[in-house]
């Protein structure tokens, strides 16, 4: 018996299914049996980031209406074992699925397999009510900015009233040296705020771009950066114990000073 | 150059810092508008809870909350008609305020005022 975990975030654009794409492909990695299910009906993008687009037949919708077998509508990733995609359609819209439609398919993946992560679309609506109908878990997603975490904070709450109370918190996006600036909140001002549990905090890192542009998730390429924080993250839905290191960097003033002044940090 | 390091070193408008406190204001306004039935709960059991030391007119009582500078405060009115007596024969030396028999007499208003400062 599988866990099933969505990844939400209330603003769109914050790097959810980009997360999705490399915590699975990195759950995968370590032998674990993934399926990743693209729940954003009508404005499906999962299958892009991993570039798996080319080979989607069927979708969650056909195996609601019965034309595909749940079985027959995964899409297996060549490049890892055990790593699987359950598109969504573009065709439809959110309201064209109930939310114990989704909780019944997502059930029957958990008991196939380890992990059974769920992106989530953007907003609070039906799409929402859907993703995290059969989800114990959720990963909140979100950057270091005003608009994403106060969406962040609205999805907590509901996430709650929905009963969901295991609920880890992704820092994506951070700039290390904006934040030495102090042009940017770093994760313990987010977190002060959210006051959630911080389950990893991802670096900016510019080879996202190109990776998408791929259709090949970064962590299959890159061990440092980004993909490293998607990694660590991954081992930390594990179970495993590691430090979240604080990518803090000093500017060359703040180094200056602190050379003149003797500290070291 | 001096003058620019000391901007620098004192600079207290940083723009995180700008977010951080926007962000903290915001969701104290956030989290309570989701609530409405809690604030509906909260005006009906204060007029509940009012109403043994004074004749209200509960159907004017309003209460809100409101944005004061950096912190919100609960504003709320309370149209008072009279003082109720008290028969409360267990405490003998309760102060005995001559009551207005006559609601409707003397009609005050009454402005609760309670800030709660959301700092650190």
């Amino acid at each position: 018996m599988g866990r099933v975990i969505v990844v939400t975030s209330g603003k769109g654009g914050v790097g959810k299914s980009t997360c999705v794409a490399n915590i699975g492909t990195a759950l995968a990695l370590s032998n674990r049996k993934v399926v990743v299910v693209d729940a954003d009906i009508g404005l499906r993008n999962l299958d892009v980031i991993m570039g798996l687009e080319g080979r989607v037949v069927y979708t969650s919708m056909d195996v609601i209406d019965g034309s595909s077998t749940l079985e027959r509508a995964l899409v297996k990733d060549r490049r890892v074992e055990n790593l699987k995609l359950l598109a969504a359609s573009q065709r439809n819209n959110k309201n064209d699925v109930e939310p114990e439609q989704m909780r019944d398919m997502c059930l029957k993946l958990k008991e196939e397999n380890d992990y059974v992560l769920v992106d989530s679309p953007a907003g609070i609506e039906q799409g929402f009510r859907n993703a995290v109908s059969a989800a114990e878990e959720a990963l909140v997603v979100t950057t270091p900015e005003v608009s994403a975490v106060r969406d962040a904070d609205r999805i907590i709450g509901l996430l709650q009233s929905e009963d969901i109370h295991k609920i880890d918190l992704i820092i994506n996006r951070l700039n290390p040296k904006m934040v030495a600036k102090g042009d940017m909140l770093d994760s313990e001002d987010v977190l002060d705020i959210l006051s959630i549990n911080l389950i990893g905090v991802i670096p900016e890192d510019l080879n996202i771009v190109g990776s998408t542009n791929r259709g090949q998730p970064l962590i299959h390429d890159s061990k440092t950066g980004a993909a490293g924080a998607y990694r660590r993250i991954s081992e930390r839905i594990e179970g495993k114990e590691m430090p979240i290191p604080d990518f803090k960097v000093d500017g060359t003033f703040i180094r200056f000073w602190g050379k003149l002044l003797g500290r070291r940090d | 150059m001096i003058q620019r390091l000391i901007q620098i070193l004192t600079r207290a408008d940083k723009s995180k810092n700008i977010a951080k406190s926007r962000l903290k204001l915001i969701l104290v306004q956030d989290r309570f508008s989701i609530n409405e039935e809690v604030m509906q709960s909260l005006q009906s059991e204060v007029t509940i809870l009012l109403s043994k030391y004074f004749t209200l007119k509960t159907d004017e009582v309003e209460m809100d909350l409101e944005r004061k500078g950096n912190a919100l405060a609960l504003v709320a009115s309370i149209p008072i008609l009279g003082m109720k007596e008290r028969n409360n024969t267990k405490e003998e030396s309760e102060n005995e305020e001559p009551s207005t028999n006559d609601p409707g007499m003397d009609q005050q208003e009454e402005k609760e005022e309670a800030t709660e400062n959301n700092s650190n």
